[in-house]
């Protein structure tokens, strides 16, 4: 890979937002797109030199490639916090009727009765025995 | 031929270019340009975002593939893309038959 190209993929490299994955398979991509650019343009007929600055001129300004893959990973970013946002309102929805039941459902709690109170039979007499 | 045009149905070339035959991204560039008669000169870099997004949204498929020692990410039509890009392109004949309806009614 020639520095001019390892310059352009540093600069779309840096710019770039999302997954590592995904951003290490797409500058693995772009590097053989500018291989088979720059072959093709040596087998027409130019310099070495020029056949890789055409290559670099044929894939565009990194600016333009990081700006369509970043929108990409901000729709997605989005969408996927309004599935989350939506999943929870769903759950309020389905779960408001259920807490509306038992709260109106519920029977009123009744004061408590009192207890008898505890007799504590005297110490020495036997229970059940009247003197 | 302006790029906005293409710009704009750039998702129905890339499927187009990928009926019957896996190709990887150079090759799919190859394929719209020669196809359009290079009308379609647009930023190749900016075709890989557009892959990646379609196969994310489970229309493509990928896996790495060597030839002559040279390592590429070949992309290939699912089902379900067969079944949007034949949905784009109904669509797209519709939209294009309508729009020379007009003009030829001007």
């Amino acid at each position: 890979m020639t520095s001019e190209h390892a310059a352009w993929l540093r600069v779309v490299g840096e710019s770039l937002r999302g997954p590592r994955r995904g951003r290490r398979r797409l500058l693995a991509e772009l590097e053989g797109h500018l291989e088979d650019a720059a072959a093709e343009e040596l087998a027409a007929g130019r310099a070495p030199a020029d056949a890789e600055t055409a290559a670099l001129q044929r894939l565009g300004a990194p600016a333009a490639v990081a700006a369509a893959w970043n929108a990409d990973v901000d729709a997605r970013r989005t969408a996927a916090r309004l599935r989350v946002v939506a999943v929870a309102v769903l759950i309020g929805v389905l779960a408001a009727p259920v807490a509306l039941a038992q709260r109106s459902g519920s029977p009123q709690r009744q004061p408590e009765k009192p207890r008898p109170a505890k007799v504590r039979p005297e110490r020495g007499a036997e229970p059940g025995r009247v003197s | 031929m302006a790029r906005e045009p293409f710009s704009g149905h750039l998702d129905l070339l890339l499927l187009a270019a990928l009926r019957g035959e896996p190709r990887h991204g150079y090759a799919v560039m190859e394929h719209v340009r020669r196809a359009s008669g290079g009308r379609f000169d647009y930023p190749e870099g900016t075709v890989y975002p557009a892959l990646h997004r379609l196969e994310a949204d489970g229309l493509l498929r990928s896996r790495w593939s060597e030839a002559d020692g040279r390592r590429r990410r070949v992309y290939e039509l699912t089902a379900k893309g067969s079944g949007a890009l034949e949905r784009r392109r109904s669509d797209w004949e519709r939209f294009s038959k309508s729009v020379a309806a007009v003009l030829e009614g001007v």
